[in-house]
């Protein structure tokens, strides 16, 4: 509102708190747009991303609790900070570079850190955090220093974190960095995968998941 | 998924049921309207078979069903066998509708949509209602269990309606059928460690979530347990409820939390409200019956009823009679949100009387201009002393110049003489330049004396540029200028929204006439023309090809249909012309109020940040005046002092002859 004038900035996060105190649901999206994502897979993720939102957009509850983050990495990029699906912008994400992975964790979980410092200063209650990476390449950075804040993150309990290989992804990287089973992409079912993690974000944002991690089965998109 | 088959499905009578459309579908069953033609009522299926336990727990909501459950709940009405009297697969129930879930109704962003004349005697009527609700369920000795935002909805007119009640808990003399299922929000703190809801529930534990839901309606979909927590770690909601953490109490301070920012307090409800919430949320309702019951509530929400009034200035603003000021004003003002949309204006302030404020309020002007150079100042004298050494000094300083140019000239000649050949006696060249450095350093009496000024003008210098950077920022009209251009630009975006309101009102005024002109046009059949060229035949011929009434009449359509010639074309537009002719426009019904209403809703969220950040601007600009005025007088004689005392410092440094550019 108040970008132009010299009027005292009104942060737009207490005063959306406070519309809608509900509490939120964050889920970070770390997306791989780097060079070999190009033509059908950088496709096929963005309309899986858009179908993603319209998902969530669709439901009164998750609407109000799912706050989703985009940051792209090849290089890295916030595509978008920390807000529900009715803010959606949509990105249409290019691939290009290369895939500054550890980069791109440790930004994200940055990104998650501040919003959950902004949840607690406005009084939102949250549930953890989901972190869910896809790739389809191995890391071009050093990500030795991601895997131990993953892992320290995990042990906390700060966030959850999930890694998805899409086609020729490093596996055993990804091994390294989770402290979770990786999943592997089937083919390119970006949509199939959104359309799970959008379910799971519904379901989640219903229920209190507390310590436990309510994921349904990842039937459908994963190869296991 | 579906194992029961629909064309097999028997109400208990052996009467067999046929379903209609699937209305609705759920994790443990669909939802079918019943054909045909029952619309009070609905049939839930389950998608697999129920085990006996759960068949019986059916059995006996039947059989318990009353008018007093069955008038807002989705009840059992009646069971439905797969086969005739085969197990049972689903029951018939009231059909709820034109309902939206309680959390659209609490939620201030959701209310704002789907409840948009809802004000606080709404929710406080809903809270009522919800309590009247429980105490029935209560009465009958059923549980609810599954509190939750889902399940409960609420009607357009505050009316409260529980549909999955297949998963109450049901209780015989020597049987609990449990309800297994439970949302952390709304569960009590000592179910809060079990990992499922096996257990045995109590209506002290339903009225926990009553409390929960109540809590939420009255306080703008804020969470009792949800506050800004001080120690470092995550505080998730079910935690909180575990360890009594409730924010808004009395004792939330001891339990590390406090109230959220842009919320409002227990203070905006009668003390036996707030006590009944202190209740209701801390260790004291852990007891059997610790917890206020649904007829506790109603009663006190009966009594808060009673004690409500209108805010002075915004219509939509109602609050308790104790209360000295609208707390809504209060919030809505300070965080700059709408809770409450209003129905007669987009706009509660009169922009073009604010803008007379704003032009009331006295441009500083330019900035009184004070520097060192206006000030004339004579050097101050020097003792005799300095005043001879300074004059020795001068004379010296000509006695070393006149050296360095006969070093200058020796050297020149020497030059000239045989450049590339150099003699050490060469060198004697340089004598009087060495001479009259001596003389340059020989320190006079004076040099003391010139060092002081030079350190007092330099101190000064030094002050009257960190003056002046103050002066410059803080009595300056930079700030009152930017304000007012910024004040400008909001005038303009609000000016823009109401001109865009106000067009919008003009295009449903549009659009009205339209549409009572083309509903006119449809009550006109040609059936009633009585145009010579149109036989009974071509007016069969006509409706054959849908041209029923003078709305219909549209060249091409008319060209189109076989034996309709362009002058029996022209004769039938000429009838339409004559029935439009007769058509009047009714203005009383031009726009109706609701439409009106929904556009006010459309905007009004648009221009009342604007309307917020004139208010403040001008508040701001008007302080911003005085301050500027306020440090004017104040700073003047200090900048005035430190440009003359720089003044004095440069001209007492001028009798050294080191002129230059000193400010």
């Amino acid at each position: 509102m108040s970008d132009d004038t010299m009027l005292d900035q009104q942060p737009l996060g207490p005063v959306t708190f406070a519309e809608n105190p509900e509490p939120r649901c964050p889920c970070l999206l770390l997306l791989d747009t780097s060079g070999s994502m190009a033509g059908k897979p950088i496709a096929e993720l963005n309309a899986g991303l858009r179908s993603f939102y319209e998902e969530l957009q669709g439901d009164s509850l998750a609407v109000k609790r799912v706050e989703v983050a985009l940051v792209s990495f090849g290089p890295v990029r916030i595509i978008s900070e920390f807000n529900t699906a009715d803010f959606f912008l949509d990105p249409t994400l290019e691939a290009e570079g290369d895939t500054p992975l550890g980069e791109a964790i440790i930004q994200g979980i940055d990104l998650v850190r501040k919003r959950k410092d902004e949840y607690r200063a406005n009084g939102i209650s949250f549930y953890r955090p989901w972190i869910f990476l896809i790739t389809d390449g191995s890391p071009t950075d050093e990500w030795q220093r991601a895997a131990a804040a993953v892992r320290e993150g995990e042990s906390s309990k700060s966030f959850a974190f999930f890694a998805v290989g899409v086609q020729n992804a490093d596996m055993s990287v990804l091994r390294q960095i989770t402290v979770r089973q990786p999943l592997k992409l089937q083919g390119l079912r970006f949509r199939e995968f959104f359309q799970w993690l959008s379910n799971s974000m519904k379901s989640a944002s219903r229920s209190n998941p507390g310590d436990r991690i309510l994921l349904s089965p990842p039937s459908g998109w994963s190869e296991i | 998924m579906i194992l029961v088959p629909h064309l097999n499905l028997f109400d208990s009578r052996g009467n067999l049921v046929s379903l209609g459309k699937k209305v609705g579908s759920g994790g443990e069953g669909d939802v079918y309207e019943i054909a045909p033609h029952r619309r009070d009522v609905l049939a839930k299926i389950y998608h697999k078979p129920l085990n006996g336990e759960r068949q019986e727990k059916l059995r006996l909501m039947v059989n318990g069903c009353n008018d007093d459950l069955k008038e807002f709940a989705a009840w059992p009405l009646g069971l439905l066998h797969a086969g005739k009297n085969g197990p049972v697969c689903g029951f018939v129930m009231p059909r709820i509708s034109d309902c939206e879930p309680i959390h659209k109704v609490y939620g201030p962003s959701h209310r704002k949509e789907s409840f948009p004349n809802a004000d606080w005697k709404f929710l406080v009527r809903t809270a009522k209602n919800l309590a009247a609700a429980f105490y029935i369920i209560h009465k009958y000795g059923y549980v609810i269990g599954d509190v939750n935002e889902g399940n409960i909805l609420v009607t357009k007119k505050a009316c409260v309606r529980l549909i999955d009640c297949d998963s109450f808990q049901v209780q015989t003399r020597d049987m609990i059928y449990h309800c297994e299922v439970g949302v952390a929000q709304f569960t009590p703190p000592e179910l809060q460690k079990s990992k499922d809801f096996k257990m045995v529930r109590t209506q002290n534990h339903d009225n926990f979530g009553l409390a929960i839901l109540i809590f939420l309606l009255l306080f703008m979909g804020r969470h009792p347990f949800s506050g800004v927590y001080k120690g470092k770690d995550d505080m998730p909601i079910e935690r909180a409820i575990a360890e009594y953490r409730f924010a808004f109490g009395r004792s939330a301070a001891l339990k590390a939390m406090a109230l959220p920012p842009n919320s409002v307090g227990l203070s905006i409800v009668p003390s036996e409200i707030s006590s009944l919430f202190e209740l209701a949320f801390t260790e004291s309702g852990l007891q059997s019956g610790g917890r206020p019951s649904a007829n506790d509530w109603w009663n006190v929400l009966d009594a808060l009823e009673k004690r409500l009034k209108k805010c002075p200035t915004e219509s939509m603003h109602t609050h308790y009679t104790g209360l000295a000021i609208c707390p809504w004003c209060n919030l809505e003002n300070n965080s700059g949100i709408l809770l409450f949309l209003s129905s007669d204006t987009i706009s509660r302030i009169d922009v073009i009387a604010e803008w007379q404020k704003v032009l009331a309020i006295k441009a500083p002007g330019p900035i009184p201009e004070i520097k060192p150079r206006n000030y004339r100042c004579l050097p101050a004298p020097l003792s005799p002393e300095t005043a001879r050494a300074l004059i020795f000094r001068k004379i010296r300083q000509a006695v070393a110049a006149l050296l360095l140019i006969i070093s200058a000239v020796l050297v020149m000649w020497v030059w000239s003489a045989g450049p590339g050949i150099y003699k050490t006696s060469d060198l004697a060249c340089l004598v009087p330049a060495a001479i009259a450095g001596l003389i340059l350093m020989y320190p006079g009496r004076d040099t003391a004396e010139k060092k002081h000024r030079k350190k007092e003008f330099e101190d000064a210098r030094y002050s009257w540029r960190l003056w002046e950077k103050k002066w410059k920022a803080e009595a300056g009209n930079a700030e009152f200028a930017a304000q007012l251009g910024a004040l400008t630009v909001l005038k303009g975006k609000y000016e823009a929204i109401e001109q865009e309101y106000k067009n919008a009102l003009v295009t449903l005024q549009h659009t009205s006439r339209e549409h009572q002109q083309k509903k006119f046009l449809e009550n006109c059949f040609i059936d009633a023309c009585t145009s010579p060229g149109l036989s009974e035949n071509r007016k069969a011929a006509l409706r054959s090809f849908g041209i029923e009434t003078a709305a219909d009449i549209v060249p091409y359509k008319i060209m189109s249909i076989p034996g309709f010639d362009s002058a029996l074309t022209n004769e039938l537009m000429n009838w339409r012309k004559q029935q439009e002719s007769r058509f009047v426009f009714e203005e009383e019904k031009r726009v109706s109020a609701s439409d009106i209403q929904g556009l006010i809703h459309t905007f009004q969220p648009k221009i009342r940040p604007v309307e917020r950040e004139i208010l403040i601007g001008i508040e701001k600009l008007h302080s911003i005046q005085q301050q500027i005025f306020k440090n004017r007088a104040k700073f003047q004689p200090i900048v005035e002092k430190s440009a003359r005392d720089l003044a004095q410092a440069h001209a007492n440094l001028s009798v050294f002859a080191l002129t230059g550019k000193f400010f």
